[in-house]
Protein backbone atom coordinates (compact mmCIF):
# COMPACT_ATOMS: atom_id res chain seq x y z
CA UNK A 1 0.00 0.00 0.00
CA UNK A 2 1.44 3.50 -0.98
CA UNK A 3 1.54 6.37 1.69
CA UNK A 4 -0.95 8.16 0.06
CA UNK A 5 -3.62 5.12 -0.10
CA UNK A 6 -2.35 5.03 3.25
CA UNK A 7 -3.44 8.70 4.39
CA UNK A 8 -6.99 7.47 2.47
CA UNK A 9 -7.38 4.58 4.56
CA UNK A 10 -7.02 6.69 7.53
CA UNK A 11 -9.41 9.08 6.48
CA UNK A 12 -11.85 6.22 5.71
CA UNK A 13 -11.26 5.23 9.51
CA UNK A 14 -11.68 8.02 10.65
CA UNK A 15 -15.12 9.14 9.17
CA UNK A 16 -16.57 5.41 9.62
CA UNK A 17 -19.73 4.65 9.15
CA UNK A 18 -20.32 8.25 7.30
CA UNK A 19 -17.34 7.74 4.38
CA UNK A 20 -19.03 7.08 1.25
CA UNK A 21 -15.91 7.79 -1.16
CA UNK A 22 -12.43 9.71 -2.09
CA UNK A 23 -10.45 10.19 -4.98
CA UNK A 24 -7.37 12.24 -5.49
CA UNK A 25 -7.56 13.36 -9.21
CA UNK A 26 -5.51 15.36 -11.36
CA UNK A 27 -6.91 18.33 -13.27
CA UNK A 28 -6.70 15.95 -16.33
CA UNK A 29 -9.91 14.57 -14.87
CA UNK A 30 -7.88 10.69 -13.79
CA UNK A 31 -7.86 9.69 -10.01
CA UNK A 32 -4.69 8.39 -8.98
CA UNK A 33 -5.69 6.91 -5.89
CA UNK A 34 -9.43 6.24 -3.79
CA UNK A 35 -11.78 4.45 -3.10
CA UNK A 36 -15.42 3.61 -2.25
CA UNK A 37 -18.19 2.00 -0.24
CA UNK A 38 -20.42 2.19 -2.66
CA UNK A 39 -20.01 -0.83 -4.88
CA UNK A 40 -21.48 0.37 -8.57
CA UNK A 41 -19.53 3.92 -7.54
CA UNK A 42 -17.82 5.43 -10.63
CA UNK A 43 -15.53 6.97 -9.56
CA UNK A 44 -13.81 7.38 -13.33
CA UNK A 45 -17.39 9.67 -13.63
CA UNK A 46 -16.89 11.31 -10.54
CA UNK A 47 -13.42 12.57 -11.25
CA UNK A 48 -14.31 13.50 -14.64
CA UNK A 49 -17.45 15.57 -13.81
CA UNK A 50 -15.75 16.99 -10.66
CA UNK A 51 -12.63 17.73 -12.20
CA UNK A 52 -14.69 20.32 -14.69
CA UNK A 53 -16.42 21.50 -11.32
CA UNK A 54 -13.36 23.05 -9.99
CA UNK A 55 -11.78 24.14 -13.76
CA UNK A 56 -15.07 26.20 -13.62
CA UNK A 57 -14.77 27.04 -10.32
CA UNK A 58 -11.34 28.19 -10.36
CA UNK A 59 -12.34 30.28 -13.75
CA UNK A 60 -15.61 32.34 -12.13
CA UNK A 61 -13.38 32.91 -9.01
CA UNK A 62 -10.75 34.66 -11.23
CA UNK A 63 -13.62 36.39 -12.94
CA UNK A 64 -15.19 37.77 -10.47
CA UNK A 65 -12.45 38.45 -8.63
CA UNK A 66 -12.42 36.26 -5.76
CA UNK A 67 -9.33 35.11 -5.87
CA UNK A 68 -7.83 31.25 -5.83
CA UNK A 69 -10.33 28.41 -5.02
CA UNK A 70 -9.51 26.80 -1.93
CA UNK A 71 -12.45 23.81 -1.49
CA UNK A 72 -15.96 23.60 -2.50
CA UNK A 73 -19.00 21.84 -0.73
CA UNK A 74 -22.21 20.07 -2.76
CA UNK A 75 -25.00 19.42 -0.06
CA UNK A 76 -27.60 17.05 -1.54
CA UNK A 77 -30.40 15.58 0.48
CA UNK A 78 -27.80 11.95 0.47
CA UNK A 79 -24.66 13.40 0.51
CA UNK A 80 -22.04 15.98 1.09
CA UNK A 81 -19.08 16.05 -1.51
CA UNK A 82 -16.41 18.11 -0.51
CA UNK A 83 -13.31 18.66 -3.22
CA UNK A 84 -10.73 20.75 -2.47
CA UNK A 85 -7.31 21.83 -4.50
CA UNK A 86 -3.95 20.31 -3.21
CA UNK A 87 -0.81 21.87 -3.39
CA UNK A 88 -0.12 23.75 -6.60
CA UNK A 89 -3.56 23.37 -7.89
CA UNK A 90 -2.67 20.35 -10.13
CA UNK A 91 -4.78 17.85 -8.22
CA UNK A 92 -7.55 17.97 -6.18
CA UNK A 93 -8.91 15.67 -3.25
CA UNK A 94 -12.71 14.84 -3.24
CA UNK A 95 -14.55 13.07 -0.56
CA UNK A 96 -18.30 12.29 -0.54
CA UNK A 97 -19.43 11.43 3.09
CA UNK A 98 -23.21 11.22 4.35
CA UNK A 99 -25.37 13.43 5.90
CA UNK A 100 -25.05 12.19 8.90
CA UNK A 101 -21.53 13.23 9.07
CA UNK A 102 -20.61 16.14 10.97
CA UNK A 103 -19.22 18.88 8.74
CA UNK A 104 -17.27 20.80 10.76
CA UNK A 105 -15.35 17.96 11.84
CA UNK A 106 -15.03 16.45 8.12
CA UNK A 107 -13.87 19.89 6.61
CA UNK A 108 -11.28 19.66 9.52
CA UNK A 109 -10.53 16.64 8.78
CA UNK A 110 -9.76 17.64 5.37
CA UNK A 111 -7.47 20.55 6.20
CA UNK A 112 -5.52 18.42 8.86
CA UNK A 113 -4.78 15.65 5.92
CA UNK A 114 -4.64 17.58 2.78
CA UNK A 115 -1.06 18.73 3.19
CA UNK A 116 0.28 14.95 3.93
CA UNK A 117 -1.85 14.10 0.95
CA UNK A 118 -0.57 16.40 -1.33
CA UNK A 119 3.20 15.73 -0.63
CA UNK A 120 2.49 12.19 -0.76
CA UNK A 121 1.43 12.68 -4.46
CA UNK A 122 4.14 10.28 -6.14
CA UNK A 123 6.76 12.72 -8.97
CA UNK B 1 -90.55 27.90 53.20
CA UNK B 2 -88.18 28.76 50.51
CA UNK B 3 -89.05 28.69 46.82
CA UNK B 4 -85.69 26.78 45.10
CA UNK B 5 -85.19 26.64 41.42
CA UNK B 6 -82.34 26.89 38.65
CA UNK B 7 -81.35 30.96 37.09
CA UNK B 8 -81.18 28.50 34.01
CA UNK B 9 -84.98 28.25 34.21
CA UNK B 10 -85.78 31.13 36.07
CA UNK B 11 -83.25 34.33 35.01
CA UNK B 12 -82.38 36.45 38.00
CA UNK B 13 -84.27 39.53 36.27
CA UNK B 14 -87.55 37.73 36.46
CA UNK B 15 -87.18 36.87 39.84
CA UNK B 16 -86.35 40.29 41.03
CA UNK B 17 -89.23 42.03 38.89
CA UNK B 18 -92.00 39.17 40.71
CA UNK B 19 -90.28 39.72 44.07
CA UNK B 20 -90.57 43.66 43.97
CA UNK B 21 -94.22 43.59 42.52
CA UNK B 22 -94.81 41.58 45.12
CA UNK B 23 -93.87 44.45 48.30
CA UNK B 24 -92.88 41.29 50.20
CA UNK B 25 -90.28 41.04 52.45
CA UNK B 26 -87.59 38.14 51.51
CA UNK B 27 -84.24 36.92 51.45
CA UNK B 28 -83.24 35.43 48.06
CA UNK B 29 -80.21 33.26 47.75
CA UNK B 30 -77.66 32.79 44.51
CA UNK B 31 -75.41 30.00 44.10
CA UNK B 32 -73.36 29.39 41.51
CA UNK B 33 -70.23 26.90 41.58
CA UNK B 34 -69.00 27.69 44.80
CA UNK B 35 -69.96 31.35 45.01
CA UNK B 36 -73.14 32.84 46.76
CA UNK B 37 -74.44 35.80 47.31
CA UNK B 38 -77.34 36.96 49.31
CA UNK B 39 -80.25 39.46 48.29
CA UNK B 40 -82.37 41.49 50.28
CA UNK B 41 -86.24 42.60 49.73
CA UNK B 42 -88.59 44.93 51.29
CA UNK B 43 -91.41 47.27 50.37
CA UNK B 44 -90.82 46.64 46.59
CA UNK B 45 -87.78 46.98 46.54
CA UNK B 46 -83.98 45.01 47.31
CA UNK B 47 -82.56 46.94 50.22
CA UNK B 48 -79.27 45.45 50.90
CA UNK B 49 -77.05 42.49 49.32
CA UNK B 50 -74.16 40.81 50.16
CA UNK B 51 -71.49 38.43 48.71
CA UNK B 52 -68.26 36.95 49.41
CA UNK B 53 -66.07 40.28 49.14
CA UNK B 54 -68.85 42.81 48.15
CA UNK B 55 -72.07 44.83 49.59
CA UNK B 56 -74.32 46.35 48.38
CA UNK B 57 -75.66 47.33 44.61
CA UNK B 58 -72.52 46.09 42.77
CA UNK B 59 -73.21 42.73 44.52
CA UNK B 60 -76.97 43.01 42.39
CA UNK B 61 -74.41 44.25 39.30
CA UNK B 62 -72.50 41.21 39.67
CA UNK B 63 -75.16 38.30 40.09
CA UNK B 64 -77.17 39.86 37.21
CA UNK B 65 -74.65 38.19 34.75
CA UNK B 66 -75.00 35.07 36.16
CA UNK B 67 -77.26 32.92 33.51
CA UNK B 68 -76.51 29.45 35.49
CA UNK B 69 -76.93 28.78 39.19
CA UNK B 70 -79.14 28.12 42.10
CA UNK B 71 -81.91 30.17 44.23
CA UNK B 72 -83.46 29.73 47.13
CA UNK B 73 -86.58 32.56 47.84
CA UNK B 74 -87.50 32.51 51.45
CA UNK B 75 -90.55 34.88 52.42
CA UNK B 76 -90.44 36.96 55.65
CA UNK B 77 -87.04 37.61 56.14
CA UNK B 78 -86.15 40.80 57.14
CA UNK B 79 -82.74 42.60 56.12
CA UNK B 80 -80.02 42.50 58.70
CA UNK B 81 -79.00 46.35 56.70
CA UNK B 82 -79.64 48.59 54.32
CA UNK B 83 -76.92 49.18 51.88
CA UNK B 84 -78.86 49.56 48.78
CA UNK B 85 -80.92 53.27 48.07
CA UNK B 86 -81.77 52.85 44.25
CA UNK B 87 -85.71 51.91 43.08
CA UNK B 88 -85.06 48.26 41.91
CA UNK B 89 -86.02 49.26 38.25
CA UNK B 90 -82.53 51.39 37.94
CA UNK B 91 -80.75 48.68 39.82
CA UNK B 92 -82.03 46.62 36.59
CA UNK B 93 -81.52 48.65 34.46
CA UNK B 94 -78.04 49.81 35.58
CA UNK B 95 -76.72 45.99 36.07
CA UNK B 96 -78.15 44.35 32.23
CA UNK B 97 -76.58 48.33 30.83
CA UNK B 98 -73.33 47.14 32.77
CA UNK B 99 -73.49 43.41 31.22
CA UNK B 100 -73.50 44.72 27.57
CA UNK B 101 -70.93 46.96 28.14
CA UNK B 102 -69.09 44.23 29.34
CA UNK B 103 -70.08 42.01 26.53
CA UNK B 104 -69.40 44.42 24.28
CA UNK B 105 -65.49 45.10 25.39
CA UNK B 106 -65.15 41.29 25.52
CA UNK B 107 -66.36 41.29 22.01
CA UNK B 108 -64.06 44.10 21.32
CA UNK B 109 -61.27 42.68 22.77
CA UNK B 110 -61.91 39.46 20.36
CA UNK B 111 -62.41 41.12 17.04
CA UNK B 112 -59.09 42.82 17.89
CA UNK B 113 -57.25 39.57 18.53
CA UNK B 114 -58.49 38.03 15.74
CA UNK B 115 -57.64 41.51 13.53
CA UNK B 116 -53.93 40.78 14.94
CA UNK B 117 -54.56 37.23 14.39
CA UNK B 118 -54.99 37.59 10.95
CA UNK B 119 -52.49 40.23 10.37
CA UNK B 120 -49.88 37.52 11.57
CA UNK B 121 -51.42 34.92 9.46
CA UNK B 122 -51.12 37.04 6.54
CA UNK B 123 -47.77 38.14 7.65
CA UNK B 124 -46.49 34.91 8.30
CA UNK B 125 -48.38 32.87 5.52
CA UNK B 126 -49.76 34.84 2.73
CA UNK B 127 -48.78 38.65 2.50
CA UNK B 128 -45.57 38.69 -0.03
CA UNK B 129 -42.96 40.48 0.97
CA UNK B 130 -40.83 42.35 -0.64
CA UNK B 131 -38.06 39.93 -1.60
CA UNK B 132 -35.30 42.87 -1.63
CA UNK B 133 -36.25 44.09 2.16
CA UNK B 134 -35.50 40.37 2.69
CA UNK B 135 -32.44 40.19 1.27
CA UNK B 136 -31.63 43.70 2.94
CA UNK B 137 -32.55 42.10 6.36
CA UNK B 138 -31.14 39.02 5.86
CA UNK B 139 -27.94 40.99 4.83
CA UNK B 140 -27.57 42.28 8.51
CA UNK B 141 -27.71 38.69 9.54
CA UNK B 142 -24.67 37.60 8.03
CA UNK B 143 -21.16 38.21 9.39
CA UNK B 144 -19.12 39.36 6.62
CA UNK B 145 -22.04 40.08 4.20
CA UNK B 146 -20.92 41.46 0.86
CA UNK B 147 -23.92 40.45 -1.40
CA UNK B 148 -26.78 38.79 -2.20
CA UNK B 149 -29.35 38.18 -4.64
CA UNK B 150 -31.95 35.62 -6.16
CA UNK B 151 -31.29 34.73 -9.41
CA UNK B 152 -32.98 32.49 -11.74
CA UNK B 153 -31.40 29.73 -13.99
CA UNK B 154 -30.70 32.12 -16.89
CA UNK B 155 -28.19 33.96 -14.45
CA UNK B 156 -30.34 36.83 -14.19
CA UNK B 157 -30.95 38.30 -10.66
CA UNK B 158 -34.16 39.10 -9.41
CA UNK B 159 -33.38 40.56 -6.02
CA UNK B 160 -30.39 41.75 -5.04
CA UNK B 161 -28.90 43.79 -2.51
CA UNK B 162 -25.07 44.41 -1.63
CA UNK B 163 -23.23 46.30 0.97
CA UNK B 164 -20.84 47.85 -0.83
CA UNK B 165 -19.62 48.19 -4.76
CA UNK B 166 -19.79 45.14 -5.88
CA UNK B 167 -20.91 43.72 -9.55
CA UNK B 168 -23.57 41.35 -8.29
CA UNK B 169 -24.53 40.98 -11.89
CA UNK B 170 -21.26 39.20 -13.14
CA UNK B 171 -21.48 37.04 -9.40
CA UNK B 172 -25.05 35.75 -10.48
CA UNK B 173 -23.83 35.38 -14.24
CA UNK B 174 -20.76 33.65 -13.66
CA UNK B 175 -22.28 31.53 -10.20
CA UNK B 176 -25.00 30.29 -12.42
CA UNK B 177 -23.04 28.56 -14.41
CA UNK B 178 -21.05 27.14 -11.78
CA UNK B 179 -24.55 26.09 -10.06
CA UNK B 180 -25.46 24.16 -13.24
CA UNK B 181 -22.71 22.44 -13.36
CA UNK B 182 -22.08 21.15 -10.03
CA UNK B 183 -25.99 20.35 -10.43
CA UNK B 184 -25.53 18.04 -13.43
CA UNK B 185 -22.39 16.40 -12.07
CA UNK B 186 -24.69 15.63 -9.09
CA UNK B 187 -27.57 14.04 -11.39
CA UNK B 188 -25.37 12.10 -13.56
CA UNK B 189 -23.51 10.85 -10.21
CA UNK B 190 -26.50 10.03 -9.20
CA UNK B 191 -25.87 11.42 -5.85
CA UNK B 192 -29.19 13.30 -5.05
CA UNK B 193 -30.63 16.24 -5.32
CA UNK B 194 -28.66 19.20 -4.66
CA UNK B 195 -29.45 21.29 -1.70
CA UNK B 196 -26.98 23.86 -1.28
CA UNK B 197 -23.21 24.91 -2.86
CA UNK B 198 -20.16 26.74 -0.98
CA UNK B 199 -17.20 27.99 -3.04
CA UNK B 200 -14.88 28.74 -0.98
CA UNK B 201 -12.22 31.24 -2.49
CA UNK B 202 -8.99 32.84 -0.85
CA UNK B 203 -11.01 36.43 -0.60
CA UNK B 204 -14.83 34.92 0.00
CA UNK B 205 -17.34 32.44 0.85
CA UNK B 206 -20.10 32.15 -1.73
CA UNK B 207 -23.06 29.92 -0.98
CA UNK B 208 -25.76 29.08 -3.47
CA UNK B 209 -29.42 27.47 -2.26
CA UNK B 210 -31.87 26.09 -4.07
CA UNK B 211 -35.22 28.04 -3.48
CA UNK B 212 -38.76 25.77 -3.28
CA UNK B 213 -39.35 26.25 -7.17
CA UNK B 214 -35.95 24.75 -7.88
CA UNK B 215 -35.56 27.49 -11.16
CA UNK B 216 -34.31 29.95 -8.81
CA UNK B 217 -31.57 30.43 -6.85
CA UNK B 218 -30.40 31.82 -3.57
CA UNK B 219 -26.53 33.16 -3.58
CA UNK B 220 -25.15 34.91 -0.81
CA UNK B 221 -21.45 35.98 -0.57
CA UNK B 222 -19.33 36.96 2.50
CA UNK B 223 -15.87 37.93 3.43
CA UNK B 224 -13.52 34.88 3.77
CA UNK B 225 -12.04 36.52 6.90
CA UNK B 226 -15.13 37.76 8.88
CA UNK B 227 -17.55 35.11 7.40
CA UNK B 228 -18.67 31.89 9.21
CA UNK B 229 -20.50 29.10 7.01
CA UNK B 230 -22.46 27.90 9.39
CA UNK B 231 -23.98 31.11 10.14
CA UNK B 232 -23.93 31.21 6.03
CA UNK B 233 -25.53 28.52 5.78
CA UNK B 234 -28.14 28.93 8.95
CA UNK B 235 -29.14 31.98 7.30
CA UNK B 236 -29.38 30.66 3.65
CA UNK B 237 -32.31 28.10 5.27
CA UNK B 238 -34.43 30.13 6.85
CA UNK B 239 -34.57 33.38 4.55
CA UNK B 240 -34.51 30.46 1.27
CA UNK B 241 -38.42 30.12 3.19
CA UNK B 242 -39.27 33.71 3.21
CA UNK B 243 -37.84 34.08 -0.04
CA UNK B 244 -39.53 31.53 -1.65
CA UNK B 245 -42.87 32.62 -0.18
CA UNK B 246 -42.20 36.43 -1.42
CA UNK B 247 -41.47 34.67 -4.80
CA UNK B 248 -43.67 36.11 -7.73
CA UNK B 249 -46.08 33.80 -8.98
Amino acid sequence: MTKLEQLLQQVRTELGADFVATDVVGMDGLSIAGGSVVADFDSTAASARFAMVMKLAANVASKIGMGAVDDSLVTTDQAYIITRFLGDGSYFWGLAVTRNATLGMVRMLMNEYADQIWKAIPR
Amino acid sequence: MAVQGYLSEMGLPTLMQLTCQGGTRARLILHRDDQEAVLYFDQGTIVHATSANLEGKEVVYQVLSWEEGEFSLEMGIPPPAHTIEMPWSALLIEGLQRQDEKRWETLEAKQIKETIDIDQIEEEYDMPENMNDILKEMGGQVPGFIATAVVGMDGLGIAEYAAGPVNVESINAQMTLLYKLVDGAVTKLKAGVIEDYLLTTEKTYLLLRSLSDRNYYLSITADRQSGNVGNMRLNSRLYAERLSKAMPK
